[in-house]
């Protein structure tokens, strides 16, 4: 199972992607302000995200439909 | 503008051309949140010569008046799929022309095979489920761009889907649409190697690349954020 953790932009430079299921910093989806972006990992929880609040895949989806992270115009 | 609302017929299941070696096991799918899949070296299919597009795809649940798109260009090339009132449409964006093919043969939830056919000329015919639902008559001021076979980095919505077989043919492939097709289940497209650069068969089943089995080299696709392979395929 998958569970995702939305982050600051600028903690982007402290995310561990051999930890994550992202495959860089150049491919991670952001907020429409850029304020925010997310990363979804598999079994145990990496250091770096412990204490921050975990989304189901179901959970991020809905998050991910609003306007904060997808923008109207986009294809 | 093309509003088109064709009756489906559904064709005979047909022998899979090439006989029994071909198999399908895998399909790749997009968790709609951010997977990708890049083309390690973009496409351009050309405005003065033929081409064709195939691919195979499901929808994981109803659109609910969302877009997704499929071969993304960095620019303004794409196919867009989307939904308005009871219908599905496809929208056919070349540059900053735009097509819209509404059809009740849209049903993206099942498997669905879309097929653009290009004759080199100004002519494109435009396939869902193995039935002519349009052909489309425009000059586009460039060539189709393909960068991405579906999903992309950015802000831009992502969505999940199945894709499969998914093939780029250097000339106009309206003849053997039937063949293709094939009845609904996804056949072997080696008879037509001879015109096919890309084919995407995504049967890795794991891993971060679907190699290119078409003739075109250093084509393969880079999996983005971790795609997965589902055995859920146009069978």
């Amino acid at each position: 199972m998958r569970n995702y953790v939305i982050i600051d932009a600028s903690e982007v430079s402290s995310v561990d992607f051999n930890q994550v299921l992202e495959t860089s910093a150049e491919t991670l989806r952001f907020s429409v302000d850029g304020s925010k972006t997310f990363v979804k990992f598999e079994g145990d929880t990496p250091s770096f995200l412990e204490g921050k609040t975990q989304y189901s895949h179901s959970e991020m989806l809905e998050i991910l439909a609003g306007e904060e992270w997808t923008s109207p115009d986009g294809p | 503008m093309t509003f088109i609302l064709p009756s489906f017929g559904a064709s005979a299941i047909s022998a899979v051309p090439g006989g029994g070696a071909f198999t399908n096991t895998y399909s790749l799918e997009y968790d709609a949140t951010d997977d990708g899949a890049r083309v390690n070296t973009p496409i351009t299919l050309s405005t003065s010569s033929a081409w064709t597009m195939s691919v195979w795809f499901k929808m994981p649940s109803t659109l609910g008046g969302a877009d997704r798109s499929l071969f993304n260009s960095t620019g303004s090339d794409y196919f867009r799929l989307g939904s308005f009132g009871a219908y599905n449409y496809v929208e056919v964006h070349d540059g900053s022309l735009r097509y819209y093919v509404y059809s009740s043969n849209a049903t993206f939830t099942n498997w669905t095979h879309l097929m653009y056919a290009h004759n080199g000329s100004n002519s494109y015919n435009f396939y869902l489920n193995g039935v002519l639902e349009t052909t489309l008559t425009y000059t586009p001021s460039n060539g189709f761009d393909i960068d991405w076979l579906y999903g992309r980095s950015g802000t831009f919505p992502t969505a999940g889907a199945l894709l499969d077989e998914v093939a780029i043919f250097d000339n106009d492939q309206s003849s053997n649409i039937s063949a293709i097709y094939n009845g609904g289940v996804a056949g072997d497209l080696s008879p037509y190697s001879a015109n096919l650069t890309h084919w995407y068969r995504m049967e890795e089943g794991s891993g971060s690349t679907v190699a290119n089995s078409g003739s075109t080299s250093s084509s393969d696709l880079n999996l983005q954020n971790t795609p997965t392979f589902s055995t859920s395929v146009p069978a």
